[in-house]
């Protein structure tokens, strides 16, 4: 009786799969950071990236995580001043860093 | 003697079956509104937590209200709230509802300018997508 030998696998047969599994993985991560000069008048104001408080005011260089998401929401809040709220894109930061360089947020007074 | 036999399913048989399961599957994940809970909490320009209703997407604030849809009555616990998605966005009203001292919602507005005339607090509003972060933060001016 003739026994047909089970194919052995090639390396290249396992390199493959575990490399397309490896890519998936990474697009599936697809977490951006981004480093981000920001200004924030007044200088007591608290800095809010996605609900979380991050900083202070003043001149300060920010990591801001997209994560899974396709936006953040930055807020700035200081006390007798219009909080502001903004949703922005990772296309949006990328843009304001190539003409700018940086954020800028001037908080106005209540009246 | 006839000689029974059982025999698997043709192949394009199972084929056929496997494609309608994978057809009904498909169709129940398109069909199917998504949902996501999401973390609500609401503070003022100095940071401390405001009480308020949480209205989603047109409802009625006296659903909103019979739903318990209020953050921080007795804490700065935030609302963890399932939202439908049956939009691309979903806009959510957060207004200041009047408490007592122990947390008690004395009367339920039924509008944000009812929200303002009772509390002096502006509400806050926000279209939110379904690929958003989870947490939302709002912050209440004062009128």
């Amino acid at each position: 009786m003739t026994t047909t030998p089970l194919p052995v696998r090639s390396r290249r047969d396992r390199v493959g799969p575990a490399l397309v599994l490896g890519l998936l993985a990474c697009a599936g991560c697809g977490s951006t950071t981004y480093k981000v000069p920001v200004v924030i008048d007044p200088p007591t104001a608290s800095f809010y990236v996605n609900g979380e408080r991050v900083g202070q005011g003043g001149r300060r260089v920010y990591e801001i995580d997209f994560g899974q998401s396709e936006r953040v929401c930055i807020q700035v809040v200081a006390a007798s001043h219009e909080p502001v709220t903004e949703m922005l894109t990772r296309r949006q930061i990328a843009d304001q860093l190539d003409k700018f360089g940086e954020y800028s947020w001037i908080l106005k007074q209540e009246k | 003697m006839p000689m029974t036999t059982t025999s698997a399913p043709p192949l394009r048989s199972r084929l056929r079956s496997l494609a309608a399961t994978a057809g009904l599957a498909l169709l129940a994940a398109c069909g199917s509104i998504p949902t996501r809970t999401l973390e609500i909490r609401a503070i003022d320009n100095d940071e401390r937590p405001v009480p308020c209703i949480v209205v989603i997407g047109g409802q009625d604030w006296t659903t909103a209200a019979q739903n318990k849809q209020f953050v921080h009555l007795k804490g700065g616990e935030p609302l963890r709230l399932p939202v439908a998605f049956e939009h691309p966005e979903v806009d959510i009203i957060v207004a200041a509802v009047p408490v007592d001292e122990q947390g008690n919602v004395r009367q339920t507005p039924r509008s944000r300018p009812e929200s303002t005339e009772l509390t002096g607090l502006l509400g806050d509003n926000r279209a939110v997508r379904l690929t958003d972060p989870a947490r939302l933060l709002f912050v209440l001016r004062r009128r």
